[in-house]
């Protein structure tokens, strides 16, 4: 029953998902030059990812104004390519590479840009800077050093997204509630104890551990799933997540 | 901060901005998690059993890491065990107040708490006093919890012992490489006076650029302070077995044999991947580390050249005195094995090589064709015809294949190609073997042939008929520009292969002398007094360096790692380094060890190498070769630095540092007590190229101007000075590497053996023609002794012919003489001129084939004088016979101490100097200097002009010229190549002669004392420079 139920599960990830081509790769193959599939899947990432920009453009002491016309001014150059072929050489990851091409423009294509038309006054993405905004507000004061804070973001953004999709997974088997109950279970740690919660779902214990156990699963394909997709081909999310780990690490 | 809920795994505190309030680093972690194990730890593979083998016993058991995933150490973050090593376990840990990752090791095994707990601070200690590129870096020794730990840089590669494990044994040239970077991180911790006593692959760690470097000293000890010894303890032996000397398994005093012996086990491991003693027990293997004499590695590996073979044994020799003395010793018998050392030749050593070669198969031809004509006598005129056609033939292609075959494929080199520093070698840089060498002989000796001896066997009759069809001529002709065609396949890019190198997978190559960095040595202030001095941090204060910008420059010293340190004091609410900047570890920068940001104090330290600002050493000219290694390091830093983003914010000649090791790193701040530079560049492709350019400026050509007149500054490489020229027109900054790379094995100066051997090789040509010229002088001589008519009868007709030139009337004195000499001739020669077969002999030919009529005239005319009549004649005569006699006597000398010299001058002239004049006028240089890579420039480092160069040949030749001229200038009545060649014969002439050429002599001496600039260089305003 519980295997048919995974196996019929629309929203889990391909079994092969990591081995599909990535978001990123398939910017990067497109290279120098324009086309559709790529254009979307660089969109894609920037909608995805454009807080820890926006935040690190912010830390570096731009207004909440400048600071989002900036970003979406680095977008728009990041889409038209500009930057694309200086950073090129970056290669591997979006995360990098994000960050790299936002200090370049940061500072010497920023003169450029904001003499030519400030972004160009349209916006390629439409991002929720209203929400950017309170977050960033809502963040504690900082001694880290801004690239620090990229770093952790990014981190952030990568589980925000990776729960995201998890969420709509558990959505879509319509198993919201379950999924609202058991979250609490995915660090290893547990406040509370199985046989509440089986009370509470009206499970039992073990049904209960074995949903935690595939909650963690999932939630592990996802969170690799969304690595991945800033990694070039035949690179180790693994390194990635371990890397990622060691920005959250400095609480 | 408002009320904030605790991670109930980690106990961090959660942030608001956490993913539906979870904590982000346990739900990081969730992803980290392979899908059946969810113990959170790394499993790391036991070692095979012999090299983990300690003989120190450990507390045996608990295989499993002591330190658990996402444990909290002090300031650090435990990430996964790394492996296991001298005392403890080496974890990859995070910083958690800077998120630097690094490599934990912390005391997690030991014996007897207190000195192991004292051994392992030692360890720390000593490890840190290595500041190399080589070496693992030591950040700091803390005690956390009383748990001692040493934090150094991760080195992310993994260990040589796992490439070999994984990838199989090492090419040749990739394990020297290797071992050398080993040797290079021993020597700088035998410097500081540390032994390793455990070098092993394992120890040794890649990074990610490749780089090898010497990590866990564990079991290291200091030979500068011996008591420190005993706390390995009494009766035991440290280090693994398999690795260990002799001596170390004996457990008598080592040392830095001891680390060479290990060194050459680790070599040979890389090679084999195998140790030279294996045994399915320690006390086998020990046994046998101890007694039996190592096998070759020859024998598990094909290909090692032989001479690499036996440095390796010579490094596992039982006794320490029978091994290398030290590691330069070590270095200089493995660079010849390196892939640096190894430069493709270029054309022109390749000719010189050849024609070596050429010169020792001449030699065999001559020999071959003399035999054959001393056996043709009484042959069988078909057999003959065969023989001198054949023998030759078929004779010179098996000599030529034999003579390149047998000592390429057995030693790697023809005697030409030795003789000119040339190897040849296979894919692997091993010696290419008999098989690899059969098959490029066949193709170089016969190939070229291969038409005409097609034709010689189709057609063997017409081909042996020496006026042989226009085809067999066309075809015989054809050899030689299908020789040239050979190397029409040379290029830069397929490492100057010609079409016998590309069939046998083979290449030629230099041995290049691996450049070492020149050492800048610095003079060292000794630390006093540190434990009373203010600190800041773990550092105590030792003095102010000076103030800049907005900070203070401290230079404070660890008291436990016993090293200096650069502090940087900052004012209070400076932004903290970048992540990027603090994890730094490459060589071009300096090391961040540690900070602190606050209400109080914001401060940062950095590593503080031995050297000294750039700008110091700049005052005074530096040398290509130094130079260039300081625009490869710090172009090699900015490029890194423009790709992961730790570029500075400005760059100046005030913030380059030269270690002491001739390494030059870029700073984040003017270096310590260097001179200001008053115009940065900013960083970004165009300031980095300009920042490289201006430094190559000022410490090359603008220095170099003082030093002109002096000369004492070698004359920049024409390819330096090309490079430099070029940069002006703009170029990426990898552009800029590769070129500086491609410079990296050419010569940068004109070392004076080379210009011996130049030198040697313009003599050799003369000297051997000379040598010619005496054996025939010896052979005519002796056929003098054998005729001793000839001569006196020569000088007779001779005077004959000029008296009936002059047609003296009858009665005359000329007359009477004429009649005389008739009567003489007659009297004295008439029975050798009557001689049938005399005419015909090849020599009497030579000389007297313009006189055989007249002779034959006067015996006709005067046919046996009386003796009376011989006698008066005699008397007539006797002081122009007697002139005749010391003539004779004198061509008999010919072999005399003056007429050698100007024989030798004549030749020099026609064989060397001639030459070299139409080779100045026509190539800017001789052959001989552009086959070995020398240019003359001018001052400016430009090549001279044709008339300069004229001009400087001139001047070195004039000794010779002028002998000439005098000589000419003296006989200028009877001018002949005889009276050029025998020169004149007063003494005043001989001994200015022999002055003029001493000064020849010695002038090509002075070239030899200074290859760069010799006597005719002053004056002629040029320098000698390398290609």
């Amino acid at each position: 029953m519980a295997s048919s139920i995974e196996s019929s599960d629309p929203g889990a990830p391909r079994p092969n998902a990591q081995f599909t081509t990535t978001q990123w790769s398939v910017v990067l193959h497109a290279g120098d030059s324009l086309n559709p599939e790529s254009e979307s899947a660089l969109a894609e990432l920037c909608r995805n990812y454009w807080y820890p920009l926006y935040a690190y453009v912010r830390h570096r002491g731009h207004a909440a104004e400048d600071a989002r016309d900036l970003t979406q001014a680095f977008f728009h150059r990041l889409l038209e390519r500009k930057l694309l072929k200086r950073v090129k050489r970056e290669g591997g990851k979006f995360r990098s590479y994000l960050l790299t091409a936002l200090k370049h423009f940061l500072s010497d294509e920023w003169d450029r840009a904001r003499a030519q038309k400030r972004g160009g006054g349209q916006s390629l993405i439409s991002l929720d800077y209203e929400s950017g905004q309170k977050r960033y507000a809502a963040e504690p004061v900082e001694t880290r050093s801004p690239d620090q804070l990229y770093e952790r973001r990014w981190a952030l953004a990568i589980l925000d997204k990776a729960m995201v999709q998890l969420r709509q997974d558990y959505q879509k088997m319509d198993k919201e509630a379950l999924f609202e109950t058991i979250q609490e279970f995915l660090p290893r740690g547990r406040s509370t104890p199985y046989s509440e919660i089986a009370e509470k779902l009206s499970m039992t214990e073990s049904n209960v551990k074995v949903a935690v156990h595939r909650l963690r699963n999932r939630y592990r394909k996802r969170l690799r799933e969304e690595v991945s997709q800033t990694l070039a081909e035949g690179e180790d999310a693994e390194a990635e997540i371990r890397h990622l780990f060691a920005a959250l690490a400095g609480e | 901060m408002n009320e904030t809920s605790h991670c109930h795994e980690c106990g961090a505190a959660l942030s608001p901005d956490a993913p539906d309030g979870i904590c982000p680093s346990c739900l990081m972690q969730v992803g980290l998690q392979s899908e059946s194990n969810f113990s959170g730890t790394v499993v790391v593979e036991p070692d095979d059993a012999v090299d983990r083998t300690r003989i120190v016993s450990r507390r045996s058991g608990d295989e499993s890491p002591v330190l658990k995933f996402g444990q909290i150490l002090g300031g650090y973050q435990i990430q996964r065990l790394l492996g296991k090593g001298g005392m403890g376990e080496v974890y990859e840990a995070v910083e958690t107040k800077s998120g630097r990752r690094l490599a934990l090791k912390a005391l997690t095994q030991h014996l007897d708490p207190g000195a192991d707990r004292q051994r392992f601070f030692r360890e720390g200690r000593l490890a840190a006093s290595v500041n190399h590129p080589n070496s693992v870096y030591v950040y700091g020794v803390e005690e956390v919890d009383g748990l001692p730990i040493i934090t150094m840089e991760l080195v992310s590669g993994g260990t040589l012992k796992e490439r070999v494990q994984e990838k199989g044994p090492m090419p040749i040239a990739e394990a020297v490489d290797a071992i050398l970077q080993i040797i290079d991180g021993l020597q700088a911790a035998q410097e500081k006076g540390v032994l390793h006593r455990d070098i092993k692959p394992s120890n040794c760690f890649v990074d990610a650029d490749g780089r090898v470097k010497v990590g866990d000293f564990g079991l290291s000890v200091s030979t500068l302070n011996q008591d420190q010894t005993q706390l390995t303890l009494t009766g035991t032996v440290v280090g693994t077995p398999a690795f260990c000397s002799p001596e170390q398994i004996r457990g008598d005093e080592l040392d830095v044999r001891s680390d060479i012996y290990s060194v050459a086990v680790t070599l040979y491991f890389l090679l084999t991947r195998r140790a030279p003693f294996e045994a399915s027990n320690v006390v086998h293997l020990l046994a046998a580390a101890l007694e039996n004499q190592p096998e070759s590695p020859a024998r598990h590996r094909d290909g090692i050249p032989e001479e690499l073979v036996r440095v390796i044994l010579r490094g596992l020799a039982k006794l320490p005195g029978e091994r290398f003395r030290n590691y330069g010793e070590l270095r200089q018998a493995l660079t010849r094995f390196s892939s640096r050392a190894l430069v493709p030749a270029r054309m022109g050593m390749r000719t010189l090589a050849g024609l070596a070669d050429n010169l020792i198969g001449v030699v065999f031809f001559v020999s071959l064709s003399f035999w054959i004509r001393s056996a043709e006598a009484g042959m069988d005129p078909a057999i003959h015809a065969v023989v001198v056609f054949f023998l030759p033939l078929i004779g010179g292609c098996i000599f030529s294949f034999l003579y390149y075959a047998i000592p390429e494929g057995l030693w790697g080199a023809s005697p030409g190609k030795a003789l000119c520093g040339l190897s040849v070698l296979g894919p692997d840089g091993e010696i290419p073997g008999l098989g690899r060498a059969s098959l490029r002989a066949l193709i170089f000796v016969i190939g070229p042939s291969i038409p005409h001896l097609i034709y010689v066997c189709v057609n063997p009759v017409d081909a042996m008929n020496r006026e042989g069809s226009a085809l067999a001529q066309i075809l015989e002709i054809s050899t030689g520009p299908l020789f040239l065609l050979l190397f029409a396949t040379m290029r830069q890019r397929n490492g100057f292969a010609a079409v016998h190198d590309l069939a046998s997978g083979s290449r030629v190559v230099v041995k290049a002398e691996l450049n070492r960095r020149t050492v800048m040595p610095v003079a060292d202030d000794p630390v006093s007094d540190a434990e009373s001095s203010p600190r800041i941090g773990p550092y105590h204060l030792l003095r102010t360096l000076g103030v800049d910008d907005s900070a203070e420059m401290l230079l404070g010293y660890d008291l436990r790692l016993l090293r200096k340190v650069w502090i940087r004091k900052l004012p209070v609410g400076s932004p903290a380094l970048s992540l990027e900047r603090q994890s730094l570890g490459r060589v071009g920068r300096l090391r961040w060890l540690n900070g602190k940001r606050d209400k109080e104090e914001c401060w940062d330290a950095y590593e503080a190498p031995p050297g000294q600002p750039l700008t110091d050493l700049i005052q005074s000219p530096q040398s290509w070769s130094v130079v260039r290694d300081w625009l490869m390091d710090l172009a090699v830093e900015l490029s890194a630095a423009g790709k992961d983003g730790s570029l500075l914010r400005e760059l100046s000649l005030d913030r380059v540092w030269i270690t002491v090791d001739g390494r030059a790193k870029l700073l984040d701040f003017p270096a310590p007590s260097g001179d200001r530079d008053s115009t940065p560049e900013t960083p970004g492709l165009d300031g980095s190229l300009e920042f490289l350019k201006r430094l190559a400026r000022e410490s090359l050509v603008e220095s170099g101007a003082t030093n002109r007149t002096s000369g004492s500054t070698a004359p920049l490489p024409l390819h330096a000075h090309e490079f430099l020229q070029r940069l002006y027109d703009g170029a990426s900054l990898d552009e800029f590497i590769a070129s500086l790379d491609s410079t990296a094995h050419r010569p940068t100066h004109i070392s004076r053996k080379r210009r011996f051997s130049g030198i040697v090789a313009v003599a050799l040509i003369p000297i051997m023609l000379l040598s010619g010229l005496m054996a025939g002088g010896w052979i005519l001589r002796d056929w003098m002794n054998r005729n001793p008519h000839a001569f006196p009868m020569m000088f007779c007709l001779d005077e004959v012919k000029s008296l009936e030139k002059r047609n003296p009337p009858e009665g005359s004195e000329d007359a009477r003489n004429l009649a005389a000499l008739h009567v003489h001739v007659a009297g004295e020669f008439g029975g050798t001129i009557g001689e049938a077969g005399l005419w015909g002999s090849s020599v009497w030919k030579f000389f007297f084939v313009n006189h055989r009529e007249l002779a034959e005239r006067i015996v006709q005319d005067t046919p046996r004088p009386s003796e009376p009549e011989r006698a008066r004649a005699g008397n007539r005569l006797a002081g122009f016979l007697k002139m005749t006699e010391s003539e004779t006597q004198y061509v008999l000398g010919l072999v005399s101490t003056n007429q050698v010299l100007f024989i030798f001058v004549f030749v020099l002239f026609l064989t060397a100097c001639l030459p070299a004049l139409v080779a100045a006028l026509v190539f800017r240089g001789g052959l001989l200097m552009h086959a070995l890579g020398f240019r003359v420039v001018t001052n400016h480092g430009d090549p001279a002009s044709t008339s300069r160069v004229l001009w400087r040949a001139q001047i070195a030749w004039s000794p010779i010229l002028l002998i000439l001229g005098m000589n000419a200038a003296l006989h200028a009545d009877r001018l002949s190549i005889r009276v050029l060649m025998l020169g004149g014969q007063t003494p005043a002439m001989n001994s200015i002669s022999i002055v003029l050429l001493s000064v020849f002599v010695l002038g090509a001496v002075y070239a030899v004392i200074h290859p760069q600039r010799s006597f005719q260089d002053r004056l002629a305003g040029t320098s000698l420079a390398p290609k």
